[in-house]
Order: structure tokens, then sequence, then C-alpha cells
């Protein structure tokens, strides 16, 4: 769900995966901290203005595992 | 922001996904209503511009040289769309992005030029090629049907008309529903989240209506008078989206950590 949202965007924050996704904040962390241990997303802490913001990308591991993922599901059906 | 229900849980709606989260970041760019602001601006311009270039003398330069009347209209118009991608950027930045996030789309270069499949993604707002295509074909066809229909009954209004012939009277009907189905068409691509917004798709088709039967005659008049009332009603309807999005979500809270 997080990686197919991630997909056609270029960056998004965690903010937008969290409207996106209705999940929590512990439980969405939890996914991305997941997904960044396994390289497929790349976390950034940033700033917008004084307030904290954490930008997420899909990294090129990423896309090449979510579209081979893509691909077997489409042979499969 | 409503979000993305996964209620398919079979294989195919899993491989369908990422084109329902296209669909969902299009219209993820205009759940402020700014893209509708942008639209009207644009046709607002169109309206300026047209007025501007009635009052220029007859023979004056921006009127007779081809390439200073380009210049001309290119002026005008980034007079008009250059405060209105600032504002959309200045609303963004500090109403959209904190209240439901910050999303930012592949460039327009990498949409067109990437080989697939990374191609078949696209940026917030920006239509697949196979779709502009279709939608094309669709207003065409539509529009033309529409307008028959809507030829017939201004016919009645002969009248009004003055020397008007059938197919001149085709001819504007079907410029009139061309651009109600423009509308309609953006506010079901765009803005399939607030059906309200079907309302002034509604005042649209009357606004239209009115115009057609009221003044007909010169076309370059009533196509000032279609792009500036079409884009009222455009601008009036973003106002009508951030005010609902304003009321609907929460004021900007600070970032997880």
């Amino acid at each position: 769900m997080i990686v197919s949202l991630l997909w056609p965007v270029k960056e998004c924050d965690f903010l937008y995966l969290l409207n996106a996704t209705e999940m929590n904040k512990g439980n969405l962390s939890s996914h991305l901290a997941k997904l960044e241990a396994a390289g497929y997303i790349e976390v950034e802490k940033t700033y917008r203005g004084k307030i904290p913001m954490t930008l997420l990308r899909l990294k090129t591991s990423g896309r090449t595992a979510f579209d081979k993922y893509r691909k077997g599901l489409k042979t499969a059906i | 922001m409503p979000a993305i229900k996964y209620s398919d849980t079979t294989d195919a709606g899993q491989a369908a996904m990422p084109r329902r989260e296209i669909e969902k970041h299009k219209l993820y760019d205009n759940i402020d209503g700014t893209g509708d602001m942008l639209m009207g601006s644009m046709l607002l311009g169109f309206a300026l511009l047209g007025c501007l270039q009635n009052l220029l003398p007859e023979h004056s330069i921006w009127r007779t040289n081809g390439f200073a009347s380009l210049l001309f209209m290119y002026g005008v118009m980034a007079l008009v769309l250059g405060p209105a991608y600032w504002l959309r950027s200045l609303v963004k930045k500090h109403i959209t992005f904190p209240r439901t996030g910050y999303v930012a789309g592949h460039s327009f270069w990498r949409m067109m030029l990437a080989p697939k499949p990374a191609r078949t993604e696209t940026a917030p707002g920006v239509p697949t090629r196979a779709g502009m295509f279709c939608a094309m074909l669709g207003i065409t066809l539509i529009a033309a049907i529409a307008a028959a229909s809507l030829a017939g009954l201004l016919a009645f209004e002969r009248k009004h008309l003055g020397a008007l012939g059938n197919l001149e009277i085709l001819g504007y009907a079907g410029y009139l529903c061309f651009w109600l189905l423009v509308y309609a068409f953006w506010i079901w691509r765009m803005s399939r989240k607030q059906p309200w917004k079907w309302l002034f798709v509604l005042l649209m088709a009357v606004g239209l209506l009115v115009v057609g039967i009221i003044h007909p005659d010169d076309f370059f008049e009533m196509n000032r008078l279609v792009t500036l009332f079409v884009g009222a009603v455009w601008i009036s309807s973003g106002i009508a989206t951030l005010v609902s999005y304003l009321r609907h979500t929460q004021p900007p809270a600070a970032e997880t950590p």
C-alpha cells in the first residue's frame, strides 16, 4: 500500500501518507522503518520553516521490486 | 483528505492499485481548488485579452503585425497567469501542505521522455496520453450531439438571432456545449470527491444558454462573454472548494518525529 502510494510520485511527506493510508502514526512509522531497512525507500528528515518534516521517496530498488511484484501478479491472473 | 479504500482484495485489484494511486494523486492536486482557480484565471486572461484587443486602434501595430500581436497576447497572459501561479504556490505552501501533506509529482519531461514503465507514471494533474485522446474524442462527439439538441432549442428563438442561418446556430450551440462539456469533464476528472460541484455545471449550463440567447450575433463578442463567464464560474468553484477544504481539514499540526 505504502509503496503503491510512493510509486507514482517523486516524493511526499509523512502527513500525506498518514492521511492516505488512515494508519496511526506508530503503525505507519513501523512500516516505513521496515521499508527503509529493506532499501526500498529513502527517508529524509528536514524542516518546513520551524516544523520538522519527513520526506519519503521510493528508491530505484523499490520501484524495481514493485514492478516485479506487479508483473508477477498480472502473470498469475 | 479522503483515504484510499482498498476494498478490492483480489489479485486483480492489487495489480490495478498503482493506477488508482495515480488517480488519487491527480485528485489530491485539486483538493484545495487551486486547479480550478488557475483554469478560471486562464480563461479570464483570454477574455481580458479579447477586450484589450478590441480597445486597440484599428491600425495599431499590436493588431496589424503578427509578431507584435503574439507578443501582446503573451504579455497579457503572463500578467494574468503569473500572479495566479504565485497565489497557487502560496496556497499550497501555507495551507494545503501543512494541513494534509506535501506531495511532489515527477517532472513533466520524465513523463514524456522516460521509457516504459516509467512513462506510465503521471504527475498529479497530468493526464495520460491515451486518456487525453479519449477525452477529446468523447467531448467532440458528445458536443456534436448536444449542439444539435441545443440548436433546435435556439431555432425557436430565431427572432432574436437576426439573419443567422441553421449552420451558424449549430456552430454557436456546439461552441457553448463544448465549454460545458470541458468543465463537466474537469469536474469528473479532478473533483470526483466533491459531488456538490456538479451544481456549478448546472449553473454553467444555464448561464451559457442565457449567453447564447442574449448575444449570439457577433461570434467574437459572444466568445469574450463566454470565456468571461466560464472563467468566473471556474474561479468560483475553486474558491468554494478551498472554503470546503478549510472547513473539513484540521489546521497544521507538528510533524511526527
